[in-house]
Formats: C-alpha cells, structure tokens, sequence
C-alpha cells in the first residue's frame, strides 16, 4: 500500500490562507491542486496534517477539500477511503473538512441530477 | 455481629468515605478546572467575533485587514483546541460542531478573499457571526450545568 504523508505547514506553509491565487500565494485552490489531488491521485493512502499552522480559514479549508468534490476530481467515497486527516492541535478541523466535501458532493450530485 | 465483623464493617465505612470525599475533592477541582477553560473561551469569542466585526466592516485593502485575519485564524484555532479538551471533561454536547460552525461564521465565504469589499453595519455576516458566538457559549453553559450543577 502507498501511502504519502502531507504536512501543511512543512510542504506548503505555515500560514495558508485565501481561496484562489489572487487571495494569496498559500491559497487553498493551490494547495488542492499542487499537493492534494496529485498526492490522492498516486498514491492509495494519503495523510494530512494541519498542526503546525497559524490556523485555517474555512474558506481555505472549503476550497482545499470541498473543492475536490465540487469540482468532481474525485468522489467522496474515494477520498473516505484514501484521505486520512491529522488534527491534533484543533481537532475541530477535521469534522470540518468532511462536511464540505459531503456538502459539495451532495450540491453536485444535484447538479448532475438537474435538479 | 462479633467484634471482627464490627472492625471490618467500620474499615470499610471510613473507606468509603474517604473514597467518597476524595471523589467530591476531585470533582469540586476539576469544575474549577471546566469553569476557567469556559471563561477563557467565551473571551477568545468575544476576541474573534470583535475583530472579525472590524475585518468584515473593512475593506480587502485595508491596512488593518492582515492583522486582523492573522488573529482570526489563531485564535479560532486556539478556540477549537480548547474546546476539544472541554468535551473531555462534560457530557454529550453539539460543543464540537458549534466550534468548527463558529469558525464558517468568521472565516467562511469571503475571508482572506482580495475582492472583498467592506460591508454595511446591516449585513447579515455580523448578526451570523453574533448568533454562532451565542450557540457556541450557551452550549458551553449547558453543558457545564448539564455536568456539574445537578
């Protein structure tokens, strides 16, 4: 089994903030589609951990995870079995992160539906 | 009874009055303990929901802006950390989910966004923001209630 391990704040930064490039240069698209999805694409397992950090915006959390599945890179069953999050200095973050991408899977399932 | 049985009997009383009170000298400490970490939550709320108030009224460009989102950030995760340790400590509470709905109210949406432009006192952001401060307290209230005052 592969398995990558992700830190933000090591492999990406310690102060990530903002949704898109122009919000800032650690924003949540970037980190999405830099580090994320690559990491989810070639690998089976992939572990991230958010300690570290200044702290998170849930707008950077939204676009970063919620993203994902609003966009239909991957479906929220695949990220249940590969995405394991690490959050032990706020552990808050990680019901959090789960909620989006149930939500924008829900909205997108909707969308496919046309509904 | 016979003497032993009488001796027994009084060990095992003052045994379990001993346990009882220890137990009682526990509680008492760790509702002390509960009690602290609540007050030194509801003042990073109030902290969070000040600045975040001050953030949303201004515009992206605005000087103060970084700073004050620089303390949103820390201090919500401040928030959510102690409010981790708090459920250890009380019953079943919704205080997990209130925390992290908290954080949407003051970071969500258009937080960090270098569009966002400043928004009238009558936005409905600032009364959001007020009323996930509010479920976040009174659920910390209840739950302590809940826990130690029955």
């Amino acid at each position: 089994m592969k398995t990558k391990q992700l830190n933000v704040a090591l492999d990406f930064s310690p102060e990530p903030a903002g949704r898109y490039p122009e919000d800032g240069p650690f924003n949540g698209q970037r980190f999405r589609e830099e580090l994320l999805v690559p990491a989810l694409v070639d690998n089976d397992e992939v572990c991230v951990n958010f300690d570290g950090t200044e702290g998170y915006g849930s707008s950077f959390l939204n676009e970063a995870f919620g993203g994902i599945t609003r966009l239909e890179l991957l479906s929220e069953h695949t990220l249940r079995e590969k995405l394991r999050i690490v959050s032990e200095e706020d552990p808050s973050v990680i019901d959090e992160i789960w909620q989006y991408i149930g939500e924008a899977a829900g909205m997108s399932q909707l969308r496919r539906s046309g509904k | 009874m016979g003497p032993l049985t009488w001796t027994v009997l009084a060990g095992l009383a003052t045994a379990g009055a001993w346990f009882y009170r220890n137990w009682q000298d526990r509680r008492k400490e760790e509702r002390k303990d509960v009690r602290n970490s609540i007050d030194a939550i509801v003042k990073l709320i109030e902290e969070v929901e000040t600045a975040a108030d001050a953030y949303y009224a201004a515009a992206a460009d605005d000087v103060r802006c970084p700073d004050l989102a620089h303390t949103i950030r820390t201090k919500t995760k401040y928030i959510g950390r102690k409010v981790h340790q708090l459920t250890l400590h009380l019953g079943e509470t919704n205080l997990a989910g209130l925390s992290f709905r908290f954080r949407q109210a003051v970071s969500g949406g258009d937080f960090d966004s270098a569009e966002r432009a400043g928004r009238p006192a009558s936005a409905p952001i600032f009364s959001d923001i007020a009323a996930a401060a509010t479920r976040l307290t009174d659920e910390m209230e209840r739950a302590f209630k809940a826990s130690f005052d029955n």
